[in-house]
């Protein structure tokens, strides 16, 4: 209700929100691994307050493309499946879920975080492609923080599966190797409501957004991806304040992955 | 006459509840083979020859005589449109909004109320094909002004009124807040400690069906507010 | 690159099927209503290995307003399978399968709701499987009727469903996926349920499809089979919607 949303902006600008937490605060978030454990090599639920994302890995061999014959692939798909909102129902703009799937997806390509050379079995001719598919069943905002994080979960505690020479194709029940990540680039979104920046907004919050600004760090610091969304615009000031405030998000992100699936 | 379910006890659809005999099924029961069946997943509740079974769900139905918390999503040439949570919009004439003379080629009716505008709203009549027609003209209706809304299951709200209202009673004097119920389950909340009154709406939505509700929610406000002294 | 029927050792010198099973038995069930908060009532179902979340928005506005039928609802049904939820990867997005499992997962639910009741009115029904292993459309319209009692929808009786095959010539409950693709028939079959005193009854079916090559004496045994697997779903069914509820009253239901 729009009654909401002007209430919304006037709290911000005394620095409150509706559910009470502090600008900074995040809600509670919630990661489980080998969430889909017999159809998928990796797969991670992920909960942010009552957002849930789910991604489930698929790994296929294929030809690799000419220009690049000992290099795998990496593809990111999202969908906001109708059922995570009322109004998906008449269908989102496909831009939303195509926009999802690619911020996710360049945190994890810019930072190499796979090597995709690693995804190479006969050069020239087998390579594995490693499909995310990110599959929103409830959103109550963040949607990108969940799905980057569940896509990190699932990369982390996936593998690759074992590939039979003889009959060309690959046995699922039997593991090649885990996927093996040299770089683990972390990625969150800072808000703003007038000129208010904060983290972690509700469904509710983010009718009445004015802009967003999504970083993805590697461990060492460096940004390897950004994207700014909606429709006002940011200050250089307010981005630096969101990549500095983004540190802490991220070390939380990380602790948490840690602690699912270990270092 | 044989009852297999009692008074206050918990069905899901396709339960029997009572043979028929000489009762007979209104709301959420139904009546077949000279039996009593549950539609929905909900509390039973007899009160003179009638079975009814209360739902724990459902989206509002709009009522004639109720009034209810929506938003003006239209404003046409003489009247206004009004959603409010439902399958169902709402139709606000000139007349039910307004004892003012309105000329309809001068006058804007924005001036009145405009789209995005929050209104405590009463359901003046509704037709078999669902036409819901709404009026302004009852000491309760207004414009509302700051605030949240919130929602619950519209099936709870008489639980959060309580018995002569002594359920939002207690919680306004509590929080101080000023809260107003609508039948369609939103509820319009507004003061200081709004967060932990809507807090306390939502747990007495959940809690509807148990006992002894009012004395825990009690104790739970006045935990709630010492945890808040404290911080 | 499937093998032939008789290939495979369906049952063990003990009778038990390639998952340990009796013939009889249905596959380890569980199930959680109220599992989405956006949606008006949801529900998650796992048998086995599959896993299907069913959600229901409604009864709400429908458009575009030309669907809209004047004296009832109109029910939109989705079935989707997830990318990962087959052991090769599937296109995102329903398919032609897809389209159809819709249709005949409409129909089976459909006799059971008041439709009358919401004159106009649309309400959209989406079943995502997130893991397959036999069974999905079935499990799916056992997750919806769940979703539609969360939702508050109004039905004469909740309705279930699972699927009923033959392998090695012997009618068996509940087929999972290697059954299915390698047996000899997949009868998926729904029906409504009600409870009297605690007796079940049900009689009205209300989805019947076959894929096979039986007797007729086989196709009523699975009949058989299949409507005693719904009865047992059906007591699951219930459980699960009284939960969230007895645990707040203090278990004394």
């Amino acid at each position: 209700m729009k009654l909401n949303q002007d209430t919304i902006r006037e709290m911000a600008e005394d620095g409150q929100r509706l559910d009470g937490r502090d600008l900074k605060e995040m809600r509670d978030i919630k990661v489980e691994t080998d969430y889909i454990n017999e159809t998928s090599e990796g797969s991670a639920l992920v909960e942010i307050g009552d957002t849930k994302v789910l991604v489930g890995l698929s790994i296929e061999i294929e030809e690799p493309y000419d220009d690049r014959p000992g290099k795998g692939t990496i593809v990111t798909n999202a969908e906001l499946a109708p059922m995570a909102r009322r109004d998906y129902e008449s269908g989102p703009p496909q831009e939303d879920g195509v926009e999802l799937a690619r911020v996710v997806d360049r945190g994890i390509r810019e930072a190499e975080a796979i090597d995709l050379e690693d995804l190479c079995m006969v050069e020239g001719e087998k390579v594995y492609t490693v499909f995310i598919d990110a599959h929103v069943l409830n959103d109550d905002g963040n949607l990108i923080d969940a799905t980057s994080l569940a896509a990190m979960a699932a990369l982390k505690s996936g593998y690759l599966p074992a590939y039979d020479e003889e009959t060309e194709t690959l046995n699922r029940d039997e593991k090649w190797k885990d996927i093996e990540l040299q770089c683990e680039p972390i990625t969150v979104t800072g808000h703003k409501i007038g000129d208010t920046l904060l983290w972690d907004t509700t469904g509710e919050e983010e009718k009445a957004l004015d802009a967003r600004l999504t970083v993805s760090k590697k461990k060492d610091g460096n940004i390897v991806a950004m994207q700014k969304g909606e429709t006002q615009p940011f200050t250089a000031d307010e981005m630096s304040q969101i990549m500095t405030e983004a540190d802490e998000k991220i070390q939380k992100f990380r602790e948490i992955l840690e602690a699912e699936v270990g270092e | 006459m044989s009852r297999v379910k009692e008074e206050d006890d918990l069905v899901t659809p396709g339960d029997l509840i009572t043979d028929a005999d000489a009762l007979s099924a209104v709301s959420g029961a139904y009546e077949e083979n000279n039996k009593i069946y549950s539609k929905h997943l909900g509390t039973v509740h007899y009160s003179g020859q009638e079975v009814e079974v209360r739902p724990m769900s459902g989206r509002y139905m709009p009522s004639e005589g109720d009034t209810i918390i929506g938003e003006v999503t239209r404003v046409s040439y003489s009247r206004w449109t009004v959603e409010f949570n439902s399958a169902y919009e709402g139709s606000l004439n000139i007349a039910d909004a307004t004892d003012e003379y309105v000329d309809l080629d001068e006058d804007d009716l924005s001036d009145f109320y405009e789209v995005g505008d929050a209104v405590v709203i009463k359901v003046k009549s509704v037709t078999d094909g669902m036409d819901v027609d709404l009026s302004m003209k009852d000491k309760r209706c207004r414009k509302l002004e700051g605030g949240r809304v919130i929602e619950i299951a519209p099936s709870k709200v008489p639980r959060v009124i309580g018995k002569q209202g002594t359920m939002v009673k207690q919680i306004n004097e509590k929080t101080n807040c000023n809260i107003i119920v609508g039948q369609n389950g939103q509820v319009w909340i507004s003061g200081d400690r709004a967060n932990l009154a809507a807090r306390a709406v939502k747990k007495v939505e959940r809690e509807a069906h148990t006992e002894n509700l009012t004395d825990r929610m009690s104790e739970w406000l006045e935990e709630e507010l010492e945890a808040m002294e404290d911080e | 690159m499937t093998s032939s029927d008789e290939d495979i050792e369906w049952f063990d010198d003990e009778g038990k099927r390639v998952d340990g099973r009796e013939k009889d038995d249905l596959r380890e069930t569980e199930m959680e209503v109220d599992v989405l908060t956006e949606a008006d009532g949801s529900a998650m179902v796992e048998v086995g290995n599959t896993r299907v979340i069913a959600s229901v928005f409604g009864p709400q506005e429908l458009h575009p307003k030309h669907l809209q039928e004047s004296d009832r609802a109109v029910i939109k049904m989705r079935y989707n399978m997830a990318p990962f939820s087959v052991d090769d990867r599937m296109s995102p997005g329903p398919n032609r399968r897809a389209k159809e499992i819709g249709l005949v997962a409409k129909k089976a639910l459909e006799p059971a709701i008041e439709m009358e009741k919401f004159p106009t009115a649309g309400i959209d029904i989406s079943m995502e499987v997130v893991e397959s292993d036999g069974g999905t459309r079935v499990t799916g319209i056992t997750a919806a009727a769940l979703a539609l009692a969360d939702a508050g929808i109004p039905m004469k009786g909740m309705v279930s469903a699972t699927a009923a095959g033959v392998v090695d010539e012997t009618p068996v409950l509940d087929v999972n996926g290697k059954e299915d693709k390698e047996g000899n028939a997949d009868i998926p079959i729904a029906l409504i349920n009600y409870d009297e005193d605690g007796e079940h009854t049900g009689e009205e079916i209300t989805l019947v499809q076959m894929d096979g090559d039986l007797t007729q004496e086989q196709v009523e045994d699975c009949i058989e089979l299949a409507k005693d697997g719904c009865r047992q779903l059906h007591e699951m069914q219930q459980d699960a919607m009284l939960e969230k509820y007895r645990q707040l009253r203090g278990g004394d239901e």
